[in-house]
C-alpha cells in the first residue's frame, strides 16, 4: 500500500471509530432546532430550558414529550407549584400537537407540589420511583426552580443528585427554569445541567418578541445568538430561521 | 409490569436460549432499559436462571432499583459494576451482591471478574462460575466512550470462551443504527440475533 492510500485507509479507520463514538440523539420535536444542534438532545442528557413568565418554557416542554410519545416512547411530566395540571392541560389542548389519546398513557403526569414540603432525600427517592415504575425515554420537570425556592440550602445537593440520577436512568430530561428579574439565567441549575436553552422576550417597537438561544450544550456544536420563534396553536413552538 | 412489557416477554421468551447460548438483541437504543429489563425477568423468575448483569452506563444501583419496583427477584442476579466507583452517584443503595472495578476503562479485562478469569488480582471478589447460567450486559455501546475497537473485540471473545467452557447464556442490546461498527463486529461473533420488533415494544 503506497503512503497516501495508507494513510487514507487510516482517516477512514479514524472517522469510523469517530462516528461509533457519537452520541446517540432524540429529536425535540420543536420545528427549526435539530437543525441547529447536530440532529437532536444527546440521549442521555439534561436540558435546562430557562425563561421568564410567557416565553414559552412549558408549551416547548410538552411538544418534546408528544414528539416522543409520537414514536412511541414514554414521556413523565412532573408539575411542580406552577398551577394545577388540568389548568396547565386546559390550556396546552388547544395546541394541534396535543393528542389527548396519549394523556396517561404515553404521556404521564406526576405533581411533585405536595412533595416539596419533606426532606430532600425523600423527593429524589420519589422522583425516581416514578421513574422506575414508568421507564420514560422523555422526562420533564415543570418549573425545577419552584424547588430551589423551597428547600434553599440543599438545592445545589439536591441539583447534583437529580440530574446525575436523571441521566443514569437514561433518558432526555428538559427542566424548566423561571428567570428572575436582573438574572439572565438560573445560575444553580445551569451548572448541573448539560444544555441549557434560554428563552425570552425582547422589545421591539411597541411589541415583545420571542427569541431562542443555545447558551450550553455538551458534546454538540450548536448554532450561537438569538433566533426568533413563534408559538401559535396550529403550529406549535416553531424556531423561525432568521437570525438577530 | 404492565401488559405491553408482559407482550414483550411472551414475544422473547420463544427466542431467547431456543437456540444455542449467544444472542445479541437490536432496538434503538432509547429502549434498551426496557428490554433488558424485560429479559432479566423472564431468565430470573420464569426460567428460574442464575446470572450476572454487567453494568456498563451507570451504578448498578439503578438497574437493581428498577428490578425491585417491578417486583423481579434478585436473590440469584449477582452484579459487575463498571461505573459507581466513578460516577460521584449516591442516591441509590442497593446491597445486592456486586463486583466493582475501578472504572469502565479496559473493558478487554472485565471478564476477570469471573473466577476463570485470567488475572489472580480478582480472585478474591471474583463470581463463581457454577453460580452464573446467563450473563446480559448493560448496554455494550456506552463501552465503546472508554475502550477501542479491539479492547471490545477481545472483550467480546473472552466472553465467548467463557460462554462455551461453561454452558453461558451471553444477551446483549445493541441499535445497528447507532452503532454500526459495534453492530458489525457483534455479529462476527455471535451467532443469534433478535430483531426486536415494533410490535412486541408497543403492542
Amino acid at each position: 500500500m503506497d503512503e497516501v492510500s495508507e494513510k487514507t485507509w487510516k482517516n477512514e479507520e479514524e472517522n469510523e471509530e469517530l462516528r461509533e463514538n457519537e452520541m446517540v440523539r432524540v429529536a425535540s420535536g420543536i420545528p427549526g432546532l435539530d437543525d441547529m444542534i447536530e440532529g437532536g438532545f444527546p440521549f442521555p442528557s439534561v436540558v435546562l430550558v430557562a425563561g421568564s413568565a410567557g416565553t414559552g418554557k412549558t408549551t416547548f416542554s410538552l411538544q418534546f414529550l408528544f414528539a416522543g410519545a409520537e414514536q412511541d416512547e414514554q414521556g413523565l411530566f412532573f408539575t411542580t407549584l406552577s398551577e394545577p395540571t388540568h389548568w396547565m392541560l386546559q390550556y396546552s389542548s388547544n395546541f394541534s400537537f396535543v393528542k389527548k389519546e396519549y394523556f396517561g398513557n404515553l404521556i404521564q403526569y406526576v405533581d411533585l407540589g405536595s412533595m416539596l414540603n419533606r426532606p430532600v432525600d425523600e423527593i429524589l427517592r420519589y422522583i425516581n420511583e416514578k421513574i422506575a415504575e414508568t421507564m420514560p425515554q422523555r422526562i420533564v420537570i415543570d418549573p425545577v426552580t419552584i424547588i430551589g425556592n423551597i428547600i434553599k440550602d440543599d438545592y445545589r445537593k439536591f441539583l447534583f443528585d437529580l440530574t446525575n440520577s436523571l441521566k443514569s436512568w437514561q433518558a432526555v430530561s428538559l427542566l424548566t427554569g423561571e428567570v428572575r428579574p436582573g438574572e439572565m439565567y438560573p445560575v444553580e441549575v445551569s451548572y448541573a445541567a448539560d444544555s441549557v436553552i434560554l428563552l425570552s422576550l425582547k422589545a421591539e417597537g411597541n411589541a415583545r418578541r420571542k427569541y431562542l438561544e443555545i447558551l450550553k450544550m455538551r458534546g454538540t456544536d450548536h448554532r450561537t445568538g438569538a433566533y426568533p420563534v413563534s408559538i401559535t396553536r396550529e403550529d406549535g413552538f416553531v424556531v423561525l430561521r432568521t437570525r438577530f | 409490569m404492565n401488559e405491553k412489557d408482559l407482550r414483550l416477554e411472551e414475544a422473547l421468551s420463544s427466542q431467547v436460549g431456543v437456540d444455542g447460548n449467544d444472542y445479541i438483541f437490536t432496538t434503538k437504543q432509547v429502549f434498551m432499559v426496557r428490554v433488558n429489563l424485560v429479559i432479566l425477568k423472564l431468565l430470573l423468575e420464569n426460567r428460574k436462571k442464575r446470572g450476572v448483569a454487567v453494568v456498563l452506563d451507570r451504578p448498578y444501583g439503578y438497574l437493581a432499583h428498577l428490578l425491585s419496583l417491578h417486583r423481579v427477584d434478585q436473590t440469584n442476579l449477582s452484579y459487575i459494576d463498571t461505573v459507581a466507583r466513578f460516577s460521584g452517584d449516591s442516591v441509590i443503595d442497593n446491597p445486592k451482591k456486586v463486583v466493582y472495578t475501578d472504572g469502565p476503562f479496559h473493558v478487554e479485562l472485565l471478564m476477570n471478574a469471573f473466577s476463570d478469569g485470567y488475572e489472580d488480582d480478582f480472585k478474591t471478589k471474583a463470581i463463581e462460575m457454577e453460580d452464573v447460567d446467563f450473563i446480559l450486559i448493560d448496554n455494550v455501546a456506552s463501552a465503546l466512550t472508554y475502550n477501542t475497537m479491539e479492547a471490545m473485540e477481545t472483550c467480546l471473545k473472552t466472553l465467548k470462551e467463557l460462554s462455551d467452557k461453561h454452558n453461558i447464556l451471553i444477551v446483549m442490546g445493541v441499535d445497528p443504527h447507532a452503532h454500526r461498527a459495534l453492530y458489525g463486529l457483534l455479529k462476527s461473533e455471535i451467532k443469534n440475533e433478535i430483531k426486536i420488533e415494533e410490535r412486541w415494544l408497543h403492542g
